[in-house]
């Protein structure tokens, strides 16, 4: 009978093991992305921002049709004078250290980022905050110093500096490093540099329940590695970013899934410092612009894995209003005629220089280089001199002013399309490189940008974007080259779903489970 | 005062003017070098050119390169690495979290090397000139020139993706990493303590295709030397005079030749872990190990000054470490060294 007992326990243990073994089989993500910081007012890069967007909200968020939706806050009004905003908190909401989010933890929150404002931070894009005020336990009042119709944008969970935490758990002034509690789907359970990402679902998450409790992101160093691990199941799926040669190979492969989710955010760019010879011409500018060849970047580089552009935001409307394709085709004739006028012929060919930097976007920007200065090339008039410097150099010169032509990428802090012209524009050209401050047309630049930021209706700020970007195709301050869509590549097993990107670029892990 | 003290004391004092002669070196290149550290961190964003000096007079690299390197050696001796530029974490906190998942990979190198290479480079030795020796001098030879990342991928390609057997890279398996709870950082001791098998098992597979190939990479220069000390040994008149009082070869190879043989072995295998530490900068990138090499490659890739500096020094104190060891060892394995 004890027999019996025994082998009917051992196999009601065995069954039950079982049973939450399969319920707690962790979603395991691949990536080769780092976490640089996981701090709010310390960090600005992609993944850092992905793990702080997991475990944390913001006043508001985006909805997956990109509109604005309240998270924190269930509704907000906006004055007249479009300076006060009034966000009212969703009661019964708390953080994963039990502490309740009120309007206090709002205003200590957005005050502490404010304040702490770290080098390496984006604080900069919530500058535009005067005060905090709490008017009562779920009602706080934003003041703003001037009319910003990307106020409210930068209130999402998209910018890190606006994520609110418990006041409890914030380690004083210091910056966090992953000492928090947010009140995201996900608590961060462990954070191994360079190992993984360890995730928790939160029970009292206000949201909808994450579909896997479980979820851990292993760090690989490289695109080989990632895809190795794909093939191997190592991980359920990948992100951000495996190799063009890798992805047309893995479709071919029937266990695995590649999908495509155009269009990307991203938007890589040629760009010129408009003070430095030979380059401060706009007509040797001009004349790169119409010689430069993309489809060459694109077939013998990425084998058709990014697309071309030739806007300086991605053509998506909503959310982004005043797309508007003014970069011209490729016209070589029209390039020889252009350089032609500033006295460069076959017997005093234009020489440039063109550094890229080796692994910052990838191992493939020295083939990028050089199939740009090929295509430069090809009018026999031009004649390019490439060079490499590692990342941390590169960025130093490009900020001292020693680049003419040059190569850089961008990736939205938030969508508007504002976030895609003023890097190069107002906000700080300098350090970006191109020296757009000393430009004759800067001035007027400044003020399209000042009055589009202050014009809440759509229609008359997309003109306006349109307008700058009609001047910029004159003046040839960038040129715009390819969108980024081999970052909007993931890669699946079948068991997988739920994965899904958009123009955010946002890996929502809550909504991906497997069977 | 013993010799031996003595004499490890001496060697350990001698250790103070290299390092101050590498901080210095690295220090000064990483001045040299074109490029802001500052502009390195923001990471290309606008940021306006006030801002970008107030950082630099923040983070002390506005100040002249003399007095930065003052503080910065002022630092080295009260403990105090820096912070990393790009983490904002004590480098020094960093190195030592890193340090058991190196060392870890090393030894476990150092036991493939070491059994390959030395038996290999026996076998070759006891049987010159013979078919099996041919067969180990081209392992030898291709082991030494096999490029190790190339080695590395290959292994992965066929043991990891093919085969399906290993892990690809890393040191925990997803399932394991809920439920792994480490001690000491030395993952496999870590199992072992913890009594927790699944764990044990998922760590050892995750570290015997980085330990095969860094230890294969090390077994080719192992493997010569210990063919080319054992045969000089062998050639010894009391080897001749052991054989001619009829002792079985395997007698005069074990109890005879092997203990004086393995002196020149010894010294390779000290200076084989300068070598492992260069190797362990591609092996760990190539099965994303998250060690000491892994972290200066980002530190260098982000032009983090202050992980650089902390990374070497660190290495290079760990290897002089491990040569005085071996220095040490010596009289262990030879009578006629004393200290």
């Amino acid at each position: 009978m004890s027999k019996l007992l025994g082998i009917t326990l051992l196999a009601a243990l065995t069954i039950l093991s079982l049973g939450v073994f399969a319920a707690d089989t962790p979603l395991i993500m691949g990536t080769i992305d780092s976490v640089d910081e996981l701090s709010f007012a310390n960090s600005w890069d992609f993944y850092s921002w992905h793990v702080l967007q997991a475990t944390n909200s913001s006043l508001l968020q985006m909805s997956d049709t990109l509109e604005l939706e309240g998270a924190i806050a269930q509704t907000w009004e906006v004055s007249d004078d479009g300076t006060v905003y009034t966000f009212h908190i969703r009661p019964g909401i708390v953080f994963t250290d039990g502490e309740v989010c009120d309007a206090n933890a709002v205003k200590f929150s957005l005050d502490r980022t404010r304040r702490q404002d770290g080098p390496k931070g984006a604080v900069s894009l919530i500058y535009v905050i005067d005060t905090i005020t709490v008017i009562d336990k779920l009602t706080v009042q934003i003041k703003i110093a001037q009319p910003d119709v990307t106020f409210l944008l930068a209130m999402t969970n998209m910018i890190a500096p606006s994520m609110i935490y418990s006041p409890k758990s914030a380690p004083g002034d210091e910056f966090d490093l992953g000492r928090y509690a947010g009140c995201g789907p996900y608590k961060l359970l462990e954070y191994v540099p360079d190992q993984y990402v360890k995730f928790e679902a939160f029970d009292k998450y206000f949201g909808p329940k994450p579909k896997s409790r479980l979820v851990i992101e292993k760090h690989y160093s490289d695109a080989s590695s990632l895809r190795a691990a794909l093939e191997a199941g190592d991980v359920d799926f990948v992100f951000r970013t495996l190799n063009p040669e890798d992805i047309k190979d893995l479709k071919t492969k029937p266990n695995i899934i590649i999908e495509e989710w155009p269009p990307s955010p991203g938007i890589r760019y040629l760009l010129f410092n408009v003070t430095n010879p030979p380059v401060d011409n706009p007509f040797v500018r001009q004349a790169i612009c119409y010689a430069v060849d993309r489809s060459a970047i694109i077939s013998q580089v990425f084998g058709g894995t990014v697309e071309p552009i030739y806007t300086m935001v991605p053509n998506v409307d909503p959310p982004f209003f005043g797309a508007y394709p003014t970069f011209p085709e490729r016209d070589l004739e029209k390039a020889k005629e252009l350089l032609a006028t500033v006295g460069y012929n076959e017997a005093n060919p234009l020489v440039l220089s063109l550094p890229y930097t080796p692994t910052h976007y990838g191992s493939f920007e020295a083939d990028v280089a050089t199939v740009i200065a090929a295509s430069l090339e090809e009018t026999g008039v031009i004649k390019v001199n490439i060079e490499v410097l590692e990342w941390g150099a590169y960025l130093g010169q490009m900020a001292s002013g020693a680049f003419g032509m040059y190569l850089l990428g961008w990736h939205p802090d938030y969508l508007d399309t504002s976030n895609f012209i003023g890097p190069w524009t107002t906000d700080g050209p300098e350090s970006m490189g191109t020296y757009f401050n000393h430009h004759p047309n800067y001035l007027a630049y400044k003020d399209i940008m000042e009055v589009a930021r202050a014009t809440l209706d759509t229609t008359k700020r997309a003109k306006l974007y349109q307008a700058l970007q009609i001047l910029s195709t004159q003046d040839v301050p960038w040129i715009p080259l390819w969108s980024m869509t081999d970052e909007m590549i993931t890669g699946r097993h079948a068991n997988v779903h739920g994965l899904r990107l958009d123009v955010r670029m946002t890996i929502a892990i809550w909504n991906i489970y497997k069977d | 005062m013993s010799g031996l003290l003595r004499y490890a004391l001496q060697r350990l004092a001698l250790t103070v003017p290299m390092i101050l002669i590498l901080l210095t070196v690295i220090f000064l290149i990483l001045r040299v070098l074109p490029g802001d550290p500052v502009s390195a961190m923001l990471g290309g964003r606008p940021v306006p050119p006030e801002v970008l000096q107030s950082y630099r007079v923040k983070m002390g690299v506005d100040k002249p390169i003399p007095a930065q390197y003052v503080t910065y050696i002022g630092g080295v001796f009260r403990g105090d690495f820096g912070s990393s530029m790009r983490t904002s974490t004590p480098v020094l906190r960093e190195l030592f979290s890193r340090f058991p998942a190196t060392i870890e990979l090393a030894i476990f190198g150092l036991l493939v090397a070491g059994i390959l290479g030395f038996s290999t480079g026996i076998i070759a030795a006891t049987r010159a000139d013979r078919p099996i020796d041919h067969g180990i001098r081209i392992f030898h030879i291709a082991s030494f020139a096999m490029p190790l990342f190339w080695l590395g991928l290959m292994f992965q390609v066929f043991f990891a993706v093919k085969l399906g057997w290993l892990p690809v890279a890393g040191r925990l398996g997803g399932d394991v990493a809920f439920t792994f709870q480490p001690v000491t950082g030395f993952y496999v001791l870590d199992a072992i303590i913890r009594w927790d098998g699944q764990s044990l098992a998922d760590i050892v597979l995750h570290l015997i295709l980085p330990a095969l190939t860094l230890g294969i990479a090390m077994t080719g220069l192992l493997g010569r030397m210990s063919r080319a000390s054992m045969l000089e040994v062998l050639g010894q008149d009391y080897v001749t005079t052991a054989r001619a009082k009829g002792l079985r070869e395997r007698l005069v190879v074990t109890r005879h030749a092997l203990r004086n043989a393995l002196i020149p072995i010894i010294t390779v295998f000290g200076l084989e872990f300068a070598v492992l530490m260069g190797g362990a900068v591609l092996t760990e990138t190539v099965f994303s190990w998250p060690g000491i090499a892994s972290y200066l490659m980002r530190a260098i890739n982000a032009r983090d000054y202050t992980a650089i500096q902390g990374s070497v020094v660190f290495i290079a104190l760990f290897i002089s470490v491990i040569n005085l060891i071996v220095d040490l060892l010596y009289s262990a394995v030879d009578p006629r060294v004393r200290y």
